[in-house]
């Protein structure tokens, strides 16, 4: 009785040292509050103004990988409006808000594991997020686990801004975004 | 009979840790996305400013127009004007016009001895169609077309003021001049005569 035990305890042993638990893909995201799967809603309300010409939002999310070679994806969606009046040239366009990514490492994260794609190094527009357009290399792990709860991560924080120009249509408008963590 | 039972088992906890790894590799694999819905309301805005300090802080502005006058032989009129710029994003709206008059009836001054002339005119990136000046309006007129017991229309803004993206809000103005002017004629009282005109912008 004991023998098959011991056998069967080897075995699981095995299985984990060569299929580690996360070993199909330990990839993670979460935000701030280390949600898995985050949504994180980007909202402007603004009345156009002579000044501050600006409205910004900004958010977060943590990307957490247990391999070095991981890539961020997004896609994009909108924003369009199904109520905005006035000239349609005139509603509010992916390429009239601007997009600044930066990221940060935290924990056992490399400062250098995780590099910004071009034009994503610098300030560009939302209109730069088409299909499945490659946002960030990451060329070293976080650390060795996935966990929500790991201390070791990337923090990517992404800002839009939009002008309070008076050249843009009354309405709501609306868009997505969805950002996605692969496997080269 | 054991070794039966043993072979079972040994599926059995072989079958438990596939189903574990295969379970935890999921869960983290199906962590790998986040969503940022983005939602923008844009609502409309008209304002008012004062052309000769155009910022937020001369929204609503009062503007002074004094007309100093001494009879004298020649007939040239006295005259001041006073300049709003318009912005708004919406394409419907309107600019009214309604006069309290403070008149001292010892001085004999009437509404009708004060011309009334708008001109307008639009920064470069502003429309300059944006608006239409209403009759009488549009030509020369006097202030006592702009009533004192209702707002009178007097421009009309048949689309927003912006004709292009302006940012820093520099040029994207729509600009109304008001230019008062009242000749110094020597049957006027010697004396002051106040009006104070009020010029509302208001979406229809």
């Amino acid at each position: 009785m004991t023998f098959p035990r011991i056998l069967f305890l080897f075995i699981f042993i095995f299985l984990i040292l060569v299929f580690p638990i996360n070993s199909l893909a330990c990839l993670s995201i979460t935000d701030d509050l280390n949600t898995p799967n985050p949504i994180i809603n980007a909202s402007f309300s603004f009345q156009p103004d002579i000044n501050p010409f600006t409205d910004c939002w900004s958010g977060a999310m943590r990307i957490r990988s247990d391999k070095n070679g991981w890539r961020l994806v997004a896609t994009r969606v909108g924003p369009s409006s199904s109520n905005a009046e006035g000239n349609s040239q005139d509603n509010v366009m992916a390429n009239d808000i601007t997009l600044n990514i930066s990221v940060q490492a935290f924990g056992q994260a490399d400062s250098n594991g995780a590099i910004l794609v071009s034009p994503f190094s610098s300030q560009t527009e939302l209109s730069s997020i088409q299909s499945g357009t490659f946002i960030i290399s990451g060329v070293k792990k976080s650390s060795n686990s996935c966990s929500s709860f790991n201390p070791s991560y990337y923090k990517v924080t992404k800002k839009l801004c939009l002008f309070r120009d008076f050249i843009f249509n009354p309405g709501a408008y609306n868009g997505q975004v969805s950002y996605i963590l692969i496997n080269p | 009979m054991t070794t039966q039972k043993n072979t079972t088992s040994f599926f059995l906890v072989l079958i438990v840790s596939c189903c574990v790894f295969f379970i935890s590799g999921d869960l983290t694999a199906s962590s790998n996305q986040a969503t940022v819905p983005i939602n923008i309301t844009v609502a409309g805005k008209l304002i008012i400013t004062d052309a000769e300090n155009d910022n937020n802080s001369s929204a609503n502005p009062t503007l002074n127009v004094n007309l100093k006058l001494v009879p004298d032989l020649s007939n040239s009129t006295v005259s001041g004007s006073s300049s709003v710029r318009i912005r708004t994003n919406l394409n419907s709206w309107k600019l009214t016009a309604q006069r309290s008059n403070l008149a001292d009836p010892l001085v004999n001054i009437d509404p009708r001895d004060i011309a009334l002339n708008f001109t307008t005119q639009a920064g470069s990136k502003a429309n300059p169609n944006a608006g239409k000046l209403l009759s009488p309006f549009n030509k020369a007129a006097d202030l006592s077309y702009i009533s004192t017991n209702s707002p009178t229309d007097v421009l009309i803004g048949v689309s927003k003021t912006s004709l292009d993206k302006d940012p820093e809000n520099r040029n994207n103005w729509f600009q109304l001049t008001s230019n008062y002017s009242v000749s110094p004629d020597f049957f006027y009282e010697i004396g002051e005569w106040n009006t104070t005109v009020s010029y509302s912008l208001v979406s229809p």
